[in-house]
């Protein structure tokens, strides 16, 4: 019993730990902000219309939904756990209870406050929102259902760019109610999701043979230098694979104080719910809360993911392969599409050099205040100018904060699984053709400099952020796997396909016949079987179709590139391994593709949902 | 009991879904209350012996006929009330929560609208945006119904037993020499292990004993089928240098062939011990089982 205790503990602990690196890094602007905004009281931007602050999915004006922090805290929590675990042990430290609940009242120390901050003025609006009300309101607001309308006026409408382009006028009462809807079902999903994982110990094989194993010599030598996991005739399976899974199911059984492999699952569901938080969480940041909502749930549905036997129920890594890697392209999304937002680009996304924004000024507010006299122009600009700096600011390091996510889940997606160095590549080429597209034709690629600088066209100032986000994933990859990636080097060969050790020019040529057989199992595998595994390859063929035009915005070129090239991963993987090809393609192409999922839901989402609208005022100026 | 605001006039939209709420929840109420009602108030016992009674006659049949009907008992003790007490949440607050539904069915319309520009020339969009999340929602469904199946029919096996107690999932034989192995050595031991099986599972449910294995690198790609149909590459003892015996320092030495061609049957009887926890556990004194297992302890050096 105090082990299950503990083992609460120690969950709500890393969860925390988890939430306060997500804080940390996404709100990087907000420190910075509110300095200036102590220079300047005046911080508005009056372009001509009043402006909505960055609004979270019920209306406030947190900057991360709460849905964001929650599931990015879920899975950043495990993912930095299992590397400062990692990194514990390669400096010589034991791994063990010790180890396991300094981590747990690190989380509680830097997590805990950020948390009761945000708990604290989300009761303090609520009691203020409480007051306003009439005594009889009052008294209905007491109920469950009248709360989830709380904040929403009725007949309030909000205006959105359909997929195909043209302004639509959606109730935000009615969204909210839809939202609420879906946070119940995905709740419901959740419990169902642990309920059912618990309900069986782990009893695959890979789950077995590649990760549990590796986690109980963990419990038992207490340090990921262990005589037997570098030993090559030891018996297990891939002993180069990488440690996240095994370490995190270490962290368990340290807590709970022995070996319970029905209790070490409980990692997964916990993925699972992390990804479809921050999935909703930052979709409603960039569209339609609703949609986003939507999105979110279709996500929570997809079969493969849940309840499939291999996907979040099960020990394997292939599901926690799809929830950080979709996640990386989640917020190489978010990166890219950062100036899509009105809210942004009316708040912070315009950037200009003083000099440039005091020649802009007057024709800023021409636009906004025709009848504004000229000495009323500059005083505006002068105030507009300083708040440019802080959207400035605020908006290049949220594009920083975004790309340091992408970058931190790409890394954890690469220290779960092999198959992640791989799409680590894929992410990193996606980006640098992108980069060229941009370059090559940048009327047809639509992308929004994040700081876009005057002095410089366009298409440079949107390579410059592009080559700066790409720049960021890769320094950030680059910390978290280097120790890794060094302590890999003496694990042994024994069982490994060894991909990058096989591959040779001549070889690729001798397997060319293959790639028919790969395409049209592949495609098979993703169309036509779909009862199976899920309508996402459908769905995203739907997007294609409904909002073909939408596919030219860096960010859905994005993942599109993305997908494009995990596909060709995968079939050159099935020229160069040495197993037979249909049982190991074969085998494997369901697992794999499941690792693809979270990006095909997304690449419709983009397509498809509602997203804001554009800052009228602001186009004619270029900024946008 | 129930708040119900006589006072407010209802437009047509409202009393609409105040009806449709009405015969979703009169059918649910009644529903949950009577099966919850009975479930609760019939011991398990009672259930398990209906269940019994309606299972074929075979033993393995009854045993999991009556462990099934156990969590479905149980499943309908804990889902019932908490339906219920939604139903009676929804009655008490009757007029807000037709009010909210009817507001997420507008709401979700104006998204898939949205999703897909719901104007009269482009209606197509709208149906096609809908019909293939409908499809989404019927495949969860279904799927979400058979994984709940699958649970049931998990249960006589697994129920909140750990994988070390239940060995899922693995053939009968591994089951057999990883308990034999657990009985004959001791918790910490080093044991090397000539096989034509892969020793993966047997591995994981022995630890914190090591085993060693030398792997054949014809074998090493190699996945397995059921019932020994691919025959897998492995050395013999004897084809182990000395040097690496040494360097694994056993303190035992598992022989365990599967395939009939790797042993001759006159050895199946070589580890008296073995065959005695054969006849043990299957409770049949003239069991020979028809696959090789010999453990031995090792030497010093060691050698058996």
């Amino acid at each position: 019993m105090s082990g299950l205790l503990l083992l609460t503990f120690g969950l709500l602990g890393q969860w925390l730990f988890g939430v306060a690196v997500a804080h940390l890094v996404l709100s990087l602007a907000w420190w910075r902000s509110s300095l200036v905004r102590s220079v300047q009281p005046t911080e508005r931007l009056d372009y001509g219309s009043p402006v909505a602050p960055p609004t979270g999915e019920s209306g406030s004006t947190e900057v991360t939904p709460w849905a964001e922090l929650a599931g990015l805290g879920l899975v950043l929590g495990i993912g930095l756990t299992a590397w400062g675990l990692f990194v514990w042990s390669l400096c010589g430290g034991m791994l063990g209870r010790g180890a396991s609940l300094t981590f747990t009242v690190i989380g509680f120390v830097c997590g805990g406050p950020i948390i009761w901050k945000r708990l604290r003025s989300k009761w303090s609006r609520h009691s203020r929102a409480v007051q306003r009300r009439s005594p009889s309101q009052s008294r209905s607001a007491n109920s469950p259902l009248a709360s989830a309308l709380r904040g929403e006026e009725p007949g309030v409408r909000g205006s959105w760019i359909d997929s195909q382009g043209a302004v639509i006028e959606i109730d935000a009462r009615r969204d909210a109610a839809w939202c609420r809807v879906c946070q119940w079902l995905i709740g419901g999903l959740a419990v169902i999701a642990l309920a059912q994982t618990l309900l069986t110990p782990h009893h695959f094989w890979d789950e077995r043979s590649i990760f549990a194993i590796k986690g109980r010599v963990l419990v038992a030598d207490g340090s990921i230098r262990s005589p037997d996991l570098l030993d090559p005739d030891f018996v297990q399976y891939h002993p180069k694979y990488p440690l996240l899974i095994p370490l995190a199911e270490q962290h368990v059984y340290a807590l709970l104080g022995s070996v319970d492999d029905r209790l070490s699952k409980i990692v997964f569901p916990l993925l699972y719910l992390g990804l479809v938080l921050t999935m909703a969480g930052v979709l409603s940041r960039r569209v339609l809360p609703g949609a986003a909502w939507l999105f979110a749930l279709l996500l929570a549905t997809v079969p493969v993911l849940m309840p499939y036997e291999l996907g979040f129920l099960s020990g394997q890594a292939d599901a926690p392969m799809a929830c950080f890697h979709g996640l990386a392209l989640l917020y190489l999304w978010d990166a890219c599409t950062w100036h899509d937002s009105p809210t942004l680009t009316r708040n912070e996304g315009a950037s200009a050099s003083a000099k440039a924004r005091a020649r802009e000024a007057p024709r800023l507010n021409t636009s906004a205040h025709q009848n504004v006299s000229h000495d009323d122009s500059k005083r505006q600009a002068g105030s507009s100018s300083l708040t440019l700096r802080v959207g400035l600011s605020s908006a290049s390091r949220r594009v920083a904060g975004a790309s340091i996510i992408a970058g931190l889940c790409g890394a954890f997606a690469a220290f779960t699984k092999d198959e992640g160095i791989a799409f680590l590549l894929v992410d990193v080429v996606a980006m640098s053709m992108l980069i060229l597209l941009v370059r090559l034709a940048p009327k047809v690629v639509r992308t929004n400099s994040a700081v876009p600088d005057p002095g410089c066209s366009d298409s440079v100032q949107q390579n410059g952020s592009l080559i700066r986000t790409l720049a960021a994933v890769v320094i950030c990859a680059a910390i978290i796997l280097g120790p890794w990636l060094i302590h890999r080097r003496d694990l042994p060969l024994t069982t490994e396909m060894n991909y990058f050790g096989r591959a040779s020019f001549a070889l690729v040529i001798e397997r060319l016949p293959v790639l028919a057989w790969e395409a049209l199992h592949l495609a098979h595998r993703m169309l036509w079987e779909w009862p199976h595994w899920g309508l996402h390859w459908w769905l995203m063929l739907v997007g294609l179709v409904i909002a073909p035009r939408r596919v030219l915005s860096a960010s859905q070129l994005v993942l599109l590139l993305d997908v494009i090239g995990s596909l060709l991963a995968l079939m050159i993987a099935g020229m160069l391994a040495p197993a037979q090809l249909d049982e190991h393609i074969g085998g494997s192409s369901p697992r794999f593709l499941m690792q693809l999922v979270p990006v095909a839901v997304l690449f419709a989402a983009g397509q498809l949902a509602p997203r804001r609208e554009a800052s009228v005022e602001l186009n004619p100026d270029g900024l946008v | 009991m129930f708040k119900v605001d006589r006072s407010a006039r209802l437009t047509g939209d409202e009393l609409r879904s105040q009806f449709w709420l009405r015969c979703l929840l009169v059918p649910l109420t009644l529903t949950t209350a009577l099966i919850g009602g009975l479930i609760w108030f019939l011991p398990v016992d009672v259930v398990q012996d209906w269940a019994y009674q309606l299972a074929p006659p075979d033993d393995t049949r009854r045993l999991e006929a009556i462990s099934h009907a156990e969590f479905l008992c149980w499943l309908l003790r804990v889902v019932m009330p908490l339906l219920l007490l939604a139903a009676c949440r929804s009655w008490y607050d009757f007029a807000n929560t037709a009010r909210w539904w009817s507001d997420a069915v507008v709401g979700m319309l104006s998204v898939t609208r949205g999703m897909a520009d719901g104007t009269r020339s482009s209606r197509w969009r709208t149906v096609l945006v809908r019909v293939v999340l409908a499809a989404w929602c019927g495949l969860a469904v279904v799927h979400f119904a058979d994984s709940l199946r699958q649970r049931v029919r998990d249960w006589p096996y697994y129920r909140f037993r750990s994988g070390d107690r239940v060995l899922p999932n693995i053939s009968d034989s591994n089951v057999d020499v990883i308990r034999y192995v657990q009985q004959a050595t001791p918790t910490n031991s080093r044991i090397l292990v000539v096989s034509d099986q892969k020793l993966f599972f047997l591995s994981y449910y022995l630890l914190p004993r090591r085993l060693y294995h030398k792997m054949h690198p014809d074998s090493e790609h190699v996945i397995p089928k059921e019932n020994l149909q691919r025959r897998l590459a492995t050395y013999r003892l004897e084809d182990l240098d000395a040097a690496f015996v040494q360097r694994i320092a056993p303190d035992y030495i598992l022989e365990y062939f599967e395939h009939p061609d790797e042993f001759d049957r006159s050895e199946l009887q070589d580890d008296p011990a073995w065959i005695a926890f054969q006849r043990r556990m299957h409770g049949n004194p003239s069991r020979v089982p028809n696959f090789l297992v010999r453990l031995r302890r090792a030497t010093a050096g060691g050698q058996p």
